[in-house]
């Protein structure tokens, strides 16, 4: 019967077209899917279980002042550089997203800004001690006031320009000696701005609370694509 | 196409033609490099160039078809994302020389463009991925159905699938075997037609498990 089938396919042309057809459909039963993923810690602990986040494919424009930092060019200390930290944070977590779920970038003034990054030796760019909520490391800070379901805008303090800012970001420079240490310490900071609220328990996470590392690990991944994709109670 | 094809079915036209082309005064009056290209594309294709000779002949067999094309999605996450393609503007060209020809069977050659954007949804909330082009390039087998006013084309080969941002499963540019069947119905003897094609290919993401994608293009066709 193969045989038969075999010669009446070779033989009638139309039975070759049809062929060929059935495979164009049957080539495209199954979706593409890739698999659904868990936190690989909790990313609400520091915020009483609450979980917030940006709007999916939200362009989130962050400024970066850096004012404040004479300091560690005093003596020997090496001066760091805010912008270029802040750049190589963004470049670390853009890159664990698969979706383009967010699109961060960097804006020149901080009444355009939905983040501001400063040193706390800086002019604060926001009247950010208004809020009692905020998340901590030693050296870093990471700044949200929740307003019922959403999160408050930060008032600007300078006079007259209403801002939109949602999140500050405050790094103690005298606490970092060096720039990879800056560098870790604003990636992970950018970790909480993007939607983590917790620390990890593994020292090898970048969202460990003294972080040592310079990039998101997988894990520090996983669990911020976990946040990005579950329902917000709080909205920025 | 069905049209220009029935009327080039014969395959003396075709040594009639190149003939036509190395004697007419027309051809006579070409330099000499477009004379030899001529002469080796009508060799190798069957089918003189128009561009090179300047005149139409019935032994064209170009056809270009503009449509739209439908496709469906692209992945789906299990976090909840789901990544699909805007219905894209697509452009054709199908190539069928007389020499590959073999019974009612006509072969040929299709290279196709398109271009959309990428539209992603989770829930309520929907966000766009940037742009995405998709290459065809198909060898095809055409088959002229009873009645003259309609033919069916089965093809496979390659789809090439780019994104302008770094979006699953496009993270990278796709190169993927594909197979399609397409119905044109020519009303009357009409140069103009109505396509209709069906594809399929096979995507495999960097994460998670590969599956197929189904595209649907309709549009209108001329024959050269």
């Amino acid at each position: 019967m193969r045989s038969d089938l075999r010669k009446r396919a070779v033989s009638s042309p139309g039975l070759l077209v049809a062929l060929l057809s059935a495979l164009a459909m049957t080539s495209a039963c199954e979706t593409p899917t890739a698999p659904g993923e868990n936190p690989a810690y909790d990313p609400t602990r520091l915020t009483d279980g609450r979980l917030y986040r940006w709007t999916l494919g939200a362009a989130v424009a962050i400024h970066v002042d850096t004012t404040g930092q004479g300091a560690t060019s005093q003596g020997s200390a090496p001066r760091m550089d805010l912008r270029a930290s802040v750049e190589r944070g963004l470049a670390g977590w853009t890159a664990t997203w698969r979706y383009g779920e967010l699109r961060p970038r960097l804006v020149d003034s901080a009444a355009e800004a939905d983040v501001v990054v400063q040193y706390t030796d800086a002019p604060p760019l926001v009247a950010w001690d208004v809020c009692t909520s905020s998340i901590a490391t030693s050296t870093g800070r990471t700044v949200l006031c929740a307003a019922g379901d959403t999160a408050r805008t930060l008032p600007l303090t300078q006079a007259g320009v209403p801002g939109r800012v949602k999140i500050a970001i405050v790094i103690d420079h005298a606490m970092l000696s060096r720039q990879p240490a800056l560098d870790a310490i604003v990636a992970h900071e950018l970790g909480h701005a993007f939607g983590i609220g917790g620390h990890s328990p593994d020292a090898a996470d970048l969202m460990y609370a003294a972080p040592t590392s310079l990039a998101p690990s997988r894990r520090d991944a996983a669990t911020l694509r976990y946040v990005l994709h579950r329902p917000a109670s709080l909205k920025l | 196409m069905l049209a220009v094809t029935h009327l080039s079915a014969d395959r003396s036209l075709r040594r009639d033609v190149l003939s036509e082309v190395v004697a007419t005064p027309g051809a006579s009056t070409m330099p000499l490099r477009r004379r030899v290209i001529s002469a080796v594309l009508t060799i190798a294709f069957g089918m003189v160039p128009m561009v090179l000779s300047g005149q139409h002949t019935r032994t064209s067999n170009v056809t270009l078809m503009a449509g739209v094309g439908l496709t469906s999605p692209l992945m789906v996450d299990g976090n909840g994302t789901t990544v699909r393609v805007s219905p894209a503007a697509t452009l054709s060209a199908q190539f069928s020389p007389d020499l590959w020809r073999a019974g009612a069977l006509n072969g040929g050659i299709l290279a196709r463009l398109a271009s959309g954007s990428l539209r992603l949804r989770d829930g309520p909330e929907r966000w766009s991925g940037g742009r995405m082009w998709q290459g065809d390039l198909l060898a095809t087998a055409s088959l002229p159905l009873p009645g003259g006013l309609a033919s069916l084309t089965a093809g496979g080969g390659l789809v090439w699938l780019r994104a302008s941002r770094s979006i699953a499963p496009l993270e990278e540019s796709v190169v993927s075997p594909a197979a399609e069947a397409t119905l044109t119905l020519w009303p009357s003897s009409s140069a103009w037609g109505l396509a209709v094609t069906g594809q399929g290919y096979r995507l495999r993401p960097s994460v998670g498990r590969a599956g197929g994608v189904a595209r649907l293009v309709a549009g209108v066709t001329h024959a050269f």
